[in-house]
């Protein structure tokens, strides 16, 4: 049994193609994530962007962010609605920041500045979510929440920043980061199912037809694959904690249990699918495309795309695995809100207990209608 | 008496709408090399993956070591070795790492384990390529450590399923002797291939499948003698007249005589017809290139009973 697990380790360890996507490629898009940060951070070498603010309403708190980020983050020029349209045309603005109501951004063009400003919004709309949800769920953390709050939105930015690292938006990065990595344990779990279903490799065959137990030779399979998948997220988690200082082990419980849960998740996917003997194309489809699109609508690519489908389609938000690891992560790490974490790791626990059960039954399955 | 280490009866196994093991009865006894011959397609690796307990079958029986065959036969597994058509071994371990892994899931006990390691990588050749990784290996060395994998722990039934294909001849012939000395060591062997004359070279009984069924059975001489030719002759570069050839064909023994482009074949049901043939051509004045007399093959046998070549 030792001897079979030693060299089911060994084996998988050493596959490069396997270990690059869970171990490597996200240790590399940390590093590229702090680059682009800290560059956006470094104020010294910043000019603040041109921009046209358009206070449709009064909004005492969209109107006091403005003003505390004038002159560092942003250039505002207070214009109404038409002027601001006419400067951003002729290019004299980056964008137009819209307070009231419906705060909203207008930009002309895509780039770093527009980034930003992008930035700045979400993270005045996701203090603003806070608020409302604290007052509709947990009324009497409204007061703490404030005095929190009390201060301009500067120091929002300010208590949620991470090291020099922009916190809000910016985190929203870091966890679907986690959460991509998480995911991409289907790749480890895909090789172990090929290995590990005798339709699907003669490898497979050959242990197949050894003596040695089929729930044996699954369970050492799984283990392998989880072992090695939350070894690959630890180390990520372990890199941006004490090499970039993003506080993502705060809560180490917390922490540990949903990246168990979101491995077990991918690996049991990936050895489902290693298992049903995918063809070229299917493949693709579900071992990169699937991946990729949770972890997009998780705001992997688009920092912001979590809160859109937060207001157009909720649900999503709810049964996408990536989303609900990131979001685990942010009800740890920042909201600190134990309930809408439990709610997150329950729903993240179903999917896991599903996916597991499947693959297991799948990988012991023992005679082949086709080999 | 030697003991039935298989027997399959009655067995059929459909894929769809296709059969691929059409009521297959067949017995392997203690001690022998089995050949299981047929083209591509005959039904040669189904009829092991079924014996296996690797295939779902939709009708008969497979006993193994005089009991069911099932997937859950472990002991009769233990005493099972199979060497898989395609090369099934870990890219990321080294050769040592391979043989030492498959030899464990049959041989927990390390000690015995590591000497019956060793042996197989002599037995094989591979005692110089221990620590190099599948990929640092040639076709024939990844041929033979697929071999060490399947039979480290020294099984009484080896399955080897076609274990030559795309084997340089040096490696073919390693091979081929490596199974000669393991039957001789005392394991049964079934053997697949559509190399004819491997299978003739090793094997002590031969069973010719065809669509699923076995056609035709018995030592080699048994399935030569199951069939009308007993020599061919072929007689290469030469311009035959129509009332030759016609005589040719009335000659003594002759049932088959086929003259095309220059070259002439002719079939006869009794050997020793060379001289005779020779001696027609002498009297008549015919020219001739290069002529050549040949037992019948189990090709032959195999084109005489299904009508097509074994390699078709």
């Amino acid at each position: 049994m030792l001897t079979q697990l030693k060299y089911r380790f060994l084996q998988t360890a050493r596959d490069l193609g396997v270990i690059f996507w869970p171990l490597f490629f996200p240790l590399i898009l940390a590093v590229l994530f702090s680059a682009a940060f800290s560059g956006l951070m470094n104020t010294d070498s910043f000019s603040p962007i041109p921009t046209a603010v358009v206070e449709e309403d009064t909004d005492i708190a969209f109107d006091r962010m403005i003003r505390q980020l004038d002159g560092t983050l942003i250039q505002a020029q207070f214009l109404d609605a038409d002027e601001a349209l006419e400067a951003l045309q002729s290019g004299q603005v980056s964008g137009i920041l819209t307070g009231g109501k419906n705060p909203s951004l207008q930009v002309a063009e895509s780039g770093m500045s527009q980034t930003i400003l992008s930035m700045i919004l979400q993270q005045y709309e996701a203090a603003q979510k806070l608020i409302r949800d604290t007052a509709r769920d947990h009324p009497l953390r409204l007061l703490f929440l404030i005095i929190n709050l009390s201060a301009d939105p500067g120091e929002i930015l300010q208590e949620v920043s991470l090291g020099g690292q922009p916190g809000g938006a910016m985190l929203d990065y870091y966890f679907a980061l986690i959460a991509m990595t998480c995911l991409f344990g289907c790749y480890i779990g895909q090789k172990l199912g090929i290995q590990g279903a005798a339709n699907a490799s003669p490898l497979a065959a050959r242990r197949a037809v050894s003596p040695q137990k089929k729930l044996l030779s699954v369970l050492t399979d799984m283990f392998t694959g989880f072992s090695i998948q939350f070894a690959c997220v630890m180390v990520l988690l372990l890199f941006l904690q004490t090499v970039l200082r993003i506080p993502v082990l705060t809560y180490p419980g917390g922490t540990i249990l949903v990246v168990a849960l979101g491995t077990l998740l991918s690996v049991s996917y990936g050895i489902l699918m290693g298992t049903l003997n995918l063809r070229e194309g299917q493949e693709g489809l579900l071992m990169t495309a699937v991946p990729l699109i949770l972890c997009f609508l998780s705001g992997l690519m688009l920092g912001n795309m979590k809160q859109v489908i937060e207001d157009k389609v909720p649900l999503l938000n709810r049964i996408n695995p990536a989303a609900l690891i990131s979001d685990a992560f942010y009800y740890l790490n920042v909201y600190s809100d134990p309930a809408g974490f439990r709610v997150r790791i329950l729903i993240l626990g179903a999917w896991s207990a599903g996916m597991t059960i499947l693959a297991f039954v799948l990988l012991r399955r023992s005679r082949y209608e086709s080999i | 008496m030697e003991q039935d280490m298989i027997r399959i009866h009655n067995l059929v196994k459909r894929y769809g709408d296709v059969t691929a093991l059409n009521h297959l009865d067949l017995t392997v006894r203690e001690g022998e090399i089995f050949g299981l011959l047929g083209p591509n397609g005959s039904g040669k690796t189904t009829a092991i993956n079924c014996v296996l307990a690797l295939l779902k079958i939709d009708r008969g029986e497979i006993e193994v070591f005089g009991k069911p065959m099932t997937p859950s036969s472990y002991e009769a597994k233990r005493q099972i070795g199979v060497v898989f058509q395609n090369v099934a071994v870990f890219e990321e371990l080294s050769v040592l790492e391979n043989v030492d892994y498959f030899c464990s899931l049959y041989v927990p006990e390390k000690v015995r384990r590591r000497s019956l390691v060793e042996e197989a990588l002599e037995f094989t050749g591979l005692q110089d390529f221990r620590k190099k990784r599948p990929k640092q290996l040639s076709g024939g060395l990844l041929r033979r450590l697929n071999i060490a994998c399947g039979i480290a722990h020294k099984p009484r039934l080896i399955f080897m399923d076609e274990p030559t294909v795309a084997v340089d001849p040096q490696s073919r012939s390693h091979i081929l002797d490596g199974i000669v000395r393991l039957n001789q060591e005392g394991s049964t062997i079934v053997y697949t291939s559509h190399y004819m004359e491997e299978v003739e070279q090793i094997c002590t009984r031969i069973a010719i499948l065809d669509h699923g069924k076995c056609v035709a059975g018995g030592t080699a001489d048994e399935l030569k003698g199951m069939i009308r030719t007993a020599e061919t002759i072929t007689v290469e570069g030469i311009d035959l007249r129509p009332e030759i050839l016609a005589q040719l064909k009335q000659a003594e023994g002759v049932f088959s005589a086929d003259y095309s482009g220059d070259v002439l074949k002719l079939k006869y049901s009794t050997s020793g017809n060379l001289i005779r043939l020779l001696h027609v051509f002498e009297a008549e004045g015919i020219a001739f290139g290069r002529v050549f007399s040949e037992k019948p093959t189990l090709n032959d046998v195999f084109l005489e009973i299904t009508g097509k070549d074994l390699r078709d």
